[in-house]
Order: C-alpha cells, then sequence, then structure tokens
C-alpha cells in the first residue's frame, strides 16, 4: 500500500466534511469611487502616538481610498501586532465623500506564551515559558525573555527589538542576550556521539529596508564557549556495543584532536544582504511567485584563531499545474581555521532529507558545502486558497568537504521523498517529511523523517 | 512619577469607561427596544430546489443602522441549515447581504446572491430585509421526498462587511498575528520557533472560535419535500 495512501483518505474525509456546508458572499462589487479621508486619530493608546502607528498602517490624512482598501490598511495594522487589538470606525466628514478615521487600540500588555523550535544544528526544544511584552515603550518595541529546552539544548534568551524605526520607518534594531549548552551531534563509524558546548552571547544588529524588496543589515556580537572534552554516545547501540550516556575518553574524541576545545573568547561581526520579492502564501501554504536570497558574510575573531565565512541562500518559487514548484541553492564557504562549532554541517531537515542529522559531514565539520532541493507542493484538503492539508514530493542533493580534499562527483549526497503539511491555528502549519537516501549514508540507515513547522525554505 | 502616570492611566481608564457607558447606552437600549428578529421561516420548491423566504423585523438592526453612514460597508449574514426527521444537519448555506451607504451618492447600495439593489433611504432598506423572498437552500434531489424535514434560519450582523469569501475563510482559519510571525521567522535558513499566547489559547476555548453571535434564529414548520408548494404560489413570496 502506497504510504500516501492513508494521507489521501484523511484528505477526502476532510474535503466531504468541508463541502457540506457552503457560504455564499455578495456578489464582487463594481469599483467604489473613492473616499477622501480627511483625518486619522488613534483613541486607547497611551504609550504609543500617532506617528508610530503611521508607520505601520499604509494610509494617510488626504488619501483617497475605496472602502476595501481602507479595510485592508487596517487589515495590515491589525497583522503587524503593534497593537494587541485594533478596532477602527469612521465618521462622515463635512463634505460629500469625506470621512474621518478612528481607530481604537489596545496596547499589549505583559503576555505569558509557550511555544516550539527546531534549529538545524541543536535539534527540536520546547519552550515551556516566554514572557513578552511588546509596546513597553511606544516604539513599536517587542521585549522578550524564554526559556528554551530539549535533548540537546538548554538555553535562556532576552531580546529586545525596534522593528521600524525613523522616520520612513525603514531602520530597525535590535539586542540579544543568551546562553545555553547544546550538544552537537557528529557521527563516528555509524555512531551517534553528542558533544556538549556552553556558548554566551551578546548581540546587537541593525539593517534598513533599501527599496521594497532589498534590505541590508550589520550585527556584532561578542561570544564567550566552551567546548567540552568529552563526547557521550547518543543513543544505544547493540551491535556496536555501546549505549546512550557512554561517555568517550578524551583521547578517542575526535574533536579532541581539535585545539578548540575548552574556554574560548571571541567577536563575531555579520553583514546581511536580503532581496525578498516572493508574494503572500496563497497556494499550498507556500509562496506561489517570486525569490528570496540572501548573502551573509561573517567573521569570526576568537582568542585562538580567526575565520571568515560566506554563505549564499537563494529560493524561488513557481506555480507548476495545480501546485507550487519550490527551489532551493545554498552553498558556503568557511576558513580551514574555523573551530568545528563554526563549520558546516550536512544532513537533516534544513540540508538532505534522507540522511540523518549532521550524518554526512565528518566530525570535525566541512569547511564547504553546497545543497539543493527541489519540491513540488499541493494542496490535499480545504480551500484552495488556503488548504487545510497539503502534500509534497521532494529531491535533496547536497556535498560537504574541506579546502583542500578533492571534490568528487561520487560524494554528493541525494535523497527523495515526499511530506506534508497541515494548517494549525496560531502557528502556520506543522507536518512532516519522509526521506530515503538514493546514495551511500555513513550510518547505513534505509530512511530519515523530521518534523517540521512550516516548510523548510 | 511612577505614582503620577499610575494615576493618570487610572484616570484615562476611567474616562475610557464613563466614554465606553454613554456611547453603549444609547445604543444597548435601541437594540434592547427593537432587536432584530427573524418572524416566518417558509420553505417553498423552484424548479428542483429547496429554498426559503425570511421575514424579519428590525434588520439591518440598530449597530449596522448607526455605522452605516460612516460610508463602510456592513453585512447581514443569514444561515440556513436543513434538518431531517431526527434533527440532524444535512445541508448548509450562509448568505451575506452587503450593505454600504455610498457617501457620494448619499444612498444605500444592497448587494447578495442574485441582489444588487439600491435604496434612498433606510427606511426602504429596512423594508426590503423585512421580506426576503427566496433563498435557496438545497437540491431537492438529495432529500427524502416523504420524510419530514424543517429549516432553522440564524441571523449574524457585521458592522464591517467580509469583503471577500476568503474573509470568511480567515475567521473560521483561525489566522492570527501569531501565524504571521511563524511565516515572517520563516526566513531563517536553519532554524524555526513558533509560540502561542496562553491567553489566546484560554480565550479560544473559552469563547470559542467565532466572535459574533447570533442575533436571532427561527424554526420554520416541519415538511415534507413532496407537499411544498412552488414559489409562485407560495405565500413567503413577494408579489
Amino acid at each position: 500500500m502506497s504510504p500516501l495512501r492513508p494521507l489521501l483518505v484523511l484528505g477526502r474525509l476532510i474535503v466531504a466534511t468541508l463541502a457540506l456546508g457552503v457560504a455564499e458572499a455578495p456578489a464582487v462589487s463594481p469599483p467604489a469611487r473613492p473616499l477622501i479621508v480627511d483625518e486619522i486619530t488613534l483613541e486607547g493608546a497611551t504609550r504609543t502616538s500617532l506617528d508610530v502607528v503611521s508607520r505601520y498602517l499604509p494610509l494617510a490624512a488626504g488619501d483617497a481610498v475605496t472602502p476595501d482598501q481602507l479595510l485592508a490598511a487596517v487589515d495590515e495594522l491589525r497583522g503587524s501586532d503593534l497593537f494587541a487589538e485594533v478596532d477602527f470606525r469612521t465618521v462622515r466628514g463635512d463634505e460629500r465623500g469625506h470621512l474621518r478615521l478612528v481607530l481604537t487600540a489596545r496596547e499589549h500588555g505583559p503576555d505569558v506564551r509557550f511555544g516550539t523550535g527546531f534549529r538545524d544544528l541543536d535539534g527540536w526544544y520546547l519552550i515551556p515559558l516566554q514572557l513578552r511584552w511588546d509596546g513597553l515603550l511606544g516604539r513599536g518595541d517587542r521585549l522578550r525573555a524564554q526559556f528554551g529546552l530539549g535533548y540537546r539544548l538548554a538555553e535562556v534568551r532576552l531580546a529586545f527589538e525596534e522593528p521600524r524605526l525613523g522616520r520612513d520607518g525603514r531602520w530597525s534594531w535590535g539586542t540579544e542576550l543568551s546562553s545555553g549548552a547544546i550538544d552537537r551531534r557528529y557521527f563516528v563509524d555509524g555512531i551517534a556521539y553528542d558533544h556538549p558546548i556552553e556558548r554566551t552571547s551578546f548581540e546587537a544588529h541593525l539593517s534598513r529596508r533599501l527599496g521594497e524588496h532589498w534590505s541590508i543589515g550589520v550585527a556584532g556580537a561578542r561570544q564567550k564557549i566552551h567546548a567540552d572534552s568529552l563526547s557521550t554516545v547518543a543513543e544505544d547501540d547493540d551491535f556496536r556495543g555501546v549505549s546512550a550516556g557512554d561517555r568517550i575518553d578524551a583521547a578517542d574524541v575526535p574533536l579532541s584532536a581539535s585545539r578548540h576545545v575548552g574556554d574560548v573568547l571571541g567577536d563575531v561581526v555579520r553583514l546581511d544582504f536580503v532581496g525578498d520579492s516572493r508574494g503572500e502564501p496563497g497556494v499550498a501554504l507556500s509562496p506561489a511567485s517570486g525569490a528570496w536570497g540572501r548573502l551573509r558574510a561573517e567573521t569570526v575573531l576568537r582568542e585562538d584563531a580567526h575565520a571568515s565565512r560566506v554563505e549564499l541562500d537563494l529560493r524561488t518559487y513557481r506555480r507548476v499545474g495545480a501546485g507550487v514548484l519550490a527551489l532551493r541553492g545554498r552553498a558556503g564557504a568557511v576558513e580551514e581555521t574555523a573551530a568545528f562549532y563554526d563549520r558546516f554541517y550536512l544532513g537533516g531537515p534544513y540540508t538532505v532529507r534522507g540522511f540523518l542529522d549532521e550524518s554526512i559531514s565528518p566530525s570535525e565539520g566541512d569547511t564547504r558545502f553546497w545543497i539543493a532541493s527541489a519540491e513540488w507542493r499541493a494542496r490535499l484538503a480545504g480551500a484552495p486558497g488556503r488548504p487545510r492539508l497539503v502534500g509534497s514530493v521532494f529531491v535533496d542533493a547536497g556535498e560537504g568537504w574541506t579546502g583542500g580534499q578533492r571534490v568528487a562527483a561520487d560524494d554528493v549526497a541525494v535523497s527523495a521523498g515526499w511530506g506534508f503539511r497541515v494548517r494549525v491555528p496560531w502557528i502556520d502549519s506543522i507536518g512532516f517529511d519522509f526521506g530515503v537516501p538514493l546514495t551511500e549514508t555513513p550510518t547505513r540507515t534505509s530512511w530519515a523523517g523530521h518534523g517540521a513547522l512550516g516548510w523548510n525554505f | 512619577m511612577e505614582l503620577l502616570s499610575a494615576v493618570r492611566v487610572r484616570r484615562v481608564l476611567g474616562r475610557v469607561a464613563v466614554a465606553s457607558l454613554l456611547c453603549a447606552a444609547p445604543i444597548a437600549s435601541a437594540l434592547a427596544e427593537n432587536p432584530p428578529t427573524i418572524d416566518d421561516v417558509m420553505p417553498m420548491r423552484i424548479g428542483d430546489l429547496l429554498a426559503s423566504a425570511v421575514h424579519t423585523s428590525h434588520l439591518p438592526g440598530a449597530v449596522i443602522a448607526g455605522s452605516l453612514e460612516s460610508g463602510l460597508p456592513s453585512a447581514v449574514e443569514l444561515s440556513l441549515d436543513l434538518r431531517d426527521d431526527h434533527d440532524r444537519t444535512v445541508a448548509q448555506r450562509t448568505v451575506f447581504y452587503r450593505i454600504a451607504f455610498d457617501l457620494w451618492e448619499e444612498i444605500f447600495r444592497l448587494q447578495g446572491p442574485g441582489e444588487d439593489r439600491t435604496f434612498p433611504d433606510l427606511r426602504s432598506l429596512e423594508s426590503f430585509l423585512s421580506d426576503i423572498p427566496r433563498v435557496s437552500v438545497a437540491s431537492l434531489d438529495r432529500l427524502d421526498p416523504r420524510e419530514r424535514h424543517r429549516i432553522r434560519v440564524g441571523c449574524r450582523l457585521h458592522p464591517v462587511a467580509p469583503r471577500e469569501t476568503e474573509r470568511l475563510d480567515e475567521w473560521l482559519g483561525g489566522e492570527t498575528p501569531d501565524a504571521q510571525e511563524s511565516r515572517r521567522n520563516a526566513n531563517s535558513a536553519s532554524e524555526r520557533e513558533v509560540s502561542v499566547s496562553l491567553g489566546r489559547v484560554i480565550r479560544f476555548f473559552y469563547r470559542g472560535q467565532r466572535d459574533d453571535e447570533e442575533v436571532a434564529s427561527r424554526f420554520s414548520a416541519w415538511f415534507v419535500p413532496d407537499d411544498l408548494p412552488e414559489s409562485a404560489e407560495s405565500p413567503g413570496v413577494r408579489k
């Protein structure tokens, strides 16, 4: 039986359920004559001024708008999350065709949240507690403190951000203080090891939007890193005679050969150049047009070594048939002097999905890599514009190596598979990707499954 | 300073509360005096279709009437549930009547399934809504012609009308700023994080997903499809 069959049956059931009820909206209205907005006023906000609101509301006094454009403008303000709630009313103006817009806002108070996250190199983690106080200073600011806990990660983070600054609202800045411990995973002879790394970091970043699609950002961070000299076996392996939690002697830890084990203090300077012309997610919960790209250049200045790193990430989306074809290419290079925790690791949901996390790269990591993915996404159930269940098929390929190593076509890791995403209120979508390696795997596994929050690219 | 601001906040909150009460009082009183009602639901046959006439009073209601002249569209939503002999829903239909006041022409405009009318004043609009002639409910082919059925009509008011069907879907789908933020942070090459407000979750389970509640509802009398009159002969049809 095809593994997709239960999903198709489930999809048909949902479609049948939805088909029971049909909602009919009024006929599309003829183009309305624009109304003139005489004045915009704000009520209910004690910290946030109308000047700040104007950076989020695409509407100004004197503008001519149709009622639908006015509603869309207020929707955009709501969607920006500047306020906890935005209500509005219009008041007839003094002249025919004129009106005044009155916004009534409720500002954010302290908010207790919970959630989850995934990082390619750190795995899944829960956020049992997140405290937010957005708009505390009345400048559209965001303040977050959170605690994350996972199998391979424990951390606390405090972040502050002002996303729209300046007269034109195109500047943003933020700062973040974080401290935590992660277990970096690597494989040797098919055995998974976790290597503890403690990291404390203070970062500040500044960015500016350039035109409609481009932005540039710079960031600086001071980091203190402690890489342990011992690793532990991550999973039981009766065949090889090891058990989860077994500690490996310092002499046998591949990473101990690295001179980067121990305490190290360093600074990181980063430059990002981002282009984004993607449309709204209108098909299969995915953008159906446009592209996204980021060029990142980074220099790590540590006590024991300096290393520069550059990474390019490109994604493009096109309607193909009833779905969307999403393509991604990523490539990166870092100097050979980089510590193992600053290098690249391939394998897992964000690189080559038919392989276990970080299983393709050697324990010391790669200093060069490229990956390419093609994924076709299509609706399985729900309304065409807002599906509830979406399926995908994908092919991933990638290769990593160190600078001096010869690149061979035989070393390219390739996998193919399928996945699904279910739209979930509040958190976009969750799902699962199931990949089968088409080339030899270092771990001798025949498949790999990965949970997912939204699309991986 | 803190004390000062606390006093100021309290004073502002007090003023907002008093203003809200002052504003809400006349509306509440108007609604209490003349709340919208559904007076009659009259099933009929139009060829192969089951339809219903709906007679109402005091629509579009004080809240919509109060906001209409500000220039924004409002909507009256009618939900029609067809129930079988065991009171199970066998078909559903939701109909929106979008109402707007044209600030240039100073006339009311109503749009709905098969309807696009203008009214010179509120009274003529109310007159139209008091006697909604025929709203199709389901195909008669799908029904047991000898089984008893009845139709339940519920009415909701939207002071600002949904623009397109996707707005309706948005309400049902639960699109929120949380989901939008989740999509924004999807730009990261290798990490993803989502979080949900505990207060939002509690409100969701406490209040349900839809904020708007029915202002009126009514059942038709039981009927057997084979015995239904054709629309032309039905007493529910406006001549």
